[in-house]
């Protein structure tokens, strides 16, 4: 059974439909990059999965349950974490802060007003601090962090959510090549140990990381399967490979 | 690591904490009767600073509605004192009443025959009406300068409303109550070192109790709101849950507030609704600095001190003076006077000198 299914999942607006009844399955442990060219709508597609946006049909399935229509921290305490496109973390707060407001054990307001404790003495936070590799920067306010690192801090804070899948858009996304580098290494070692679905523009990026590979074209699946395979696969060249001709998309 | 300002330092924040109270504590040896009213009034108002600052500078929630908390609580005592001048037998109905031509006292009065359950009333009914107002707002998601219309808006209704009910609330005229406060067999004159002490009590009150919660854990996730609202929602945080708490345990402070103003004034008004009352309390807080707790009790003293002090020479330009007052702070000193203590503060060198300037957090307050 899939950790996370999408059923024939809809999404149009007045006139114009960005996903149209996609469907895709994503076994436990598994990591899946989703592919596609800008506007495919990849980002979409998480929204939907994690409450963002309402589904305009179909129905998605995670963990054996039925998410459609649950409210966005609803679906995050069930255990779906979310790295945004444009990463997104408390800039007013410091690394370490940030890293604590992201350990979520529990949600009720006043619990957390007699919790004075920090995760520093809990949980995993010692691993992921050094998973991302922010342990010199724990007293950085998030503002100051270059690009590359507040990248990592919100991998780190989806990390802290312990979730059961983690759904990661464009992590690389205006990162040097240094940085890429140690972001592969992250994810080698997340591999395994978490279910992911990584958005990917990056095609070396995508063949050292993916076990399986999902291409979406204009809100539709366009192939599925392992990336050796997906990488000759005519139809994606004329789409996306191709078109680029590097295999390099925006 | 973590900052090297002293500012940052909760030990020293704490300290700083008990040297100001401690010091206020012991004003009444030094000043008459009259000036130590006045000081106590500075407290009430600080209180409201204080609430201002948790729910706008803390939790990003602009509200320009404290004076609904204020009012309501005041009227409560208002009616509280008032009943406890009145007597069942020879005197049961207040005499604006006759003359507003009620024969008997209202449904809406009678709790406050009782004591306690006339103090109850005026911390509940703002609290309970902060969670319904900040419920509806908050599970609307409504954010932002609409925060600050729908909280100014609701002030005025609740304005006109205290202004139309003549019978029930004596209008413009307002309620005085002719005698002190009287509880637990104390006499609460408002001249008087006791009284003074309650209301310093209950600013310290106030005071160190948001202090604490501020420093949990939901005092970091109210900031985090206050950030980047929509983020927290994917972290699994319920967002309108967190804010109907922080928005009702800012009312619940302006609602003390309201209470021990009227102890120390024996009137009520609905002046204390009006909309200038509630922006000036934004003013002392952004002045004083609006993420400081101890910024926003200063402005409020230093402000209203000004205006008792200085204010009277200027008359009608004093409102002009405390806007343009205003304009500069938001403009140069976004931070406020805090702001200015901790850019002075981080020049005192503690421990080992500041090696790492990213490190040290400049734009960062004290929770
Ligand atoms: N609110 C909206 N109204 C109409 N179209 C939208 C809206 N939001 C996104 N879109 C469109 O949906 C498409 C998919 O966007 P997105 O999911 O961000 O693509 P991707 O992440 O694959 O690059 C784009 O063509 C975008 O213009
Ligand atoms: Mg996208």
């Amino acid at each position: 059974m899939g950790m996370l299914e999408l059923h024939g999942v809809t999404k149009a607006y007045d006139d114009f439909t960005v996903v149209e009844s996609f469907s895709f399955d994503v076994i436990e442990g598994e990591l899946r990059c989703l592919l596609g060219p800008n506007g495919a709508g990849k980002s979409t597609t998480m929204d939907l999965i994690t409450g963002r946006q309402k589904l305009s049909g179909g129905k998605i399935v995670f963990d054996g349950r039925d998410i459609t229509g649950m409210k966005e921290h609803e679906i995050a305490r069930l255990g779906v974490g979310r790295k945004f496109q444009v990463p997104a973390v408390f800039r007013e707060l410091t690394v370490r802060e940030n890293l604590e407001v992201a350990d979520n054990r529990s949600p009720n307001p006043f619990a957390n007003m007699r919790w004075f404790g920090r995760s520093g003495d809990s949980r995993n936070f010692d691993q992921i601090v050094d998973l991302v590799g922010l342990g010199p920067r724990l007293g950085t306010q998030a503002g100051f962090l270059s690009h590359g690192e507040t990248q990592w801090l919100e991998i780190g804070m989806v990390l802290m959510q312990n979730p059961k899948l983690l759904l990661m858009d464009e992590p690389t996304a205006g990162m040097t090549e240094h940085e890429k580098h140690k972001t592969s290494e992250i994810f080698g070692r997340l591999k395994g140990n978490h279910t992911l679905v990584v958005v990917e523009h990056d095609m070396s990026f995508v063949r050292e990381i993916a076990d399986v590979v999902t291409v979406m074209h204009l809100g539709k699946l366009l192939a599925e399967g392992p990336m050796k395979e997906i990488e000759v696969n005519s139809r994606v060249r004329e789409v996306y490979l191709g078109s680029e001709g590097n295999g390099h998309d925006a | 690591m973590e900052s090297q300002n002293i500012y940052h330092n909760k030990t020293a924040q704490w300290l700083s904490y008990l040297v100001v109270f401690v010091g206020l504590a012991f004003l009444p040896t030094f000043i008459d009767p009259f000036t130590l009213n006045q000081f106590s009034r500075y407290a009430v108002l600080a209180m409201l600073a204080v609430s201002v600052s948790l729910v706008w500078g803390f939790g990003g929630i602009l509200s320009l509605g404290q004076g609904i908390a204020f009012g309501l609580a005041a009227y409560g005592m208002g009616m509280t004192m008032q009943m406890q001048f009145q007597d069942p037998e020879s005197n049961p109905i207040p005499s604006f009443m006759l003359t507003n031509e009620l024969s008997e006292l209202p449904g809406l009065w009678v709790p406050f025959w009782n004591t306690e359950v006339g103090l109850l009333l005026a911390l509940a009914v703002p609290t309970v009406f902060f969670v319904i107002f900040g419920a509806l707002m908050f599970q609307a998601r409504v954010a932002g300068a609409f925060v600050a219309i729908m909280t100014l808006a609701m002030l005025a209704a609740w304005y006109s409303m205290a202004y139309d009910m003549q019978p029930f609330t004596a209008g413009f005229n307002g309620i005085s109550p002719p005698l002190p406060f009287d509880w637990l067999g104390v006499s609460f004159d408002p001249y008087s070192p006791i009284t003074y002490w309650v209301a310093l009590g209950l600013l310290a009150f106030v005071v160190l109790a948001s202090k604490l919660v501020l420093q949990s854990k939901f005092g970091l996730i109210i900031q985090a709101i206050r950030d980047d609202a929509e983020r927290v929602r994917f972290v699994g945080y319920n967002v309108a849950f967190y804010q109907v708490v922080i928005f009702a345990m800012s009312g619940f402070i302006a609602a003390i507030a309201g209470i021990t103003w009227v102890m120390l004034t024996q009137y009520v008004s609905p002046v204390l609704l009006e909309v200038q009352f509630s922006i000036a309390m934004v003013i002392w807080a952004a002045v004083g600095g609006r993420l400081s707790l101890m910024g926003a009790m200063i402005g409020a003293f230093l402000v209203n001190g000004m205006q008792s002090y200085v204010g009277d020479a200027f008359q009608s330009t004093w409102l002009l003076i405390i806007g343009g007052l205003f304009i500069l702070v938001v403009r140069f000193l976004p931070k406020g006077i805090a702001g200015l203590i901790e850019t002075g503060l981080g020049y005192v060198p503690i421990g080992r000198r500041r090696s790492d300037s990213m490190s040290s957090n400049p734009a960062r307050a004290a929770e």
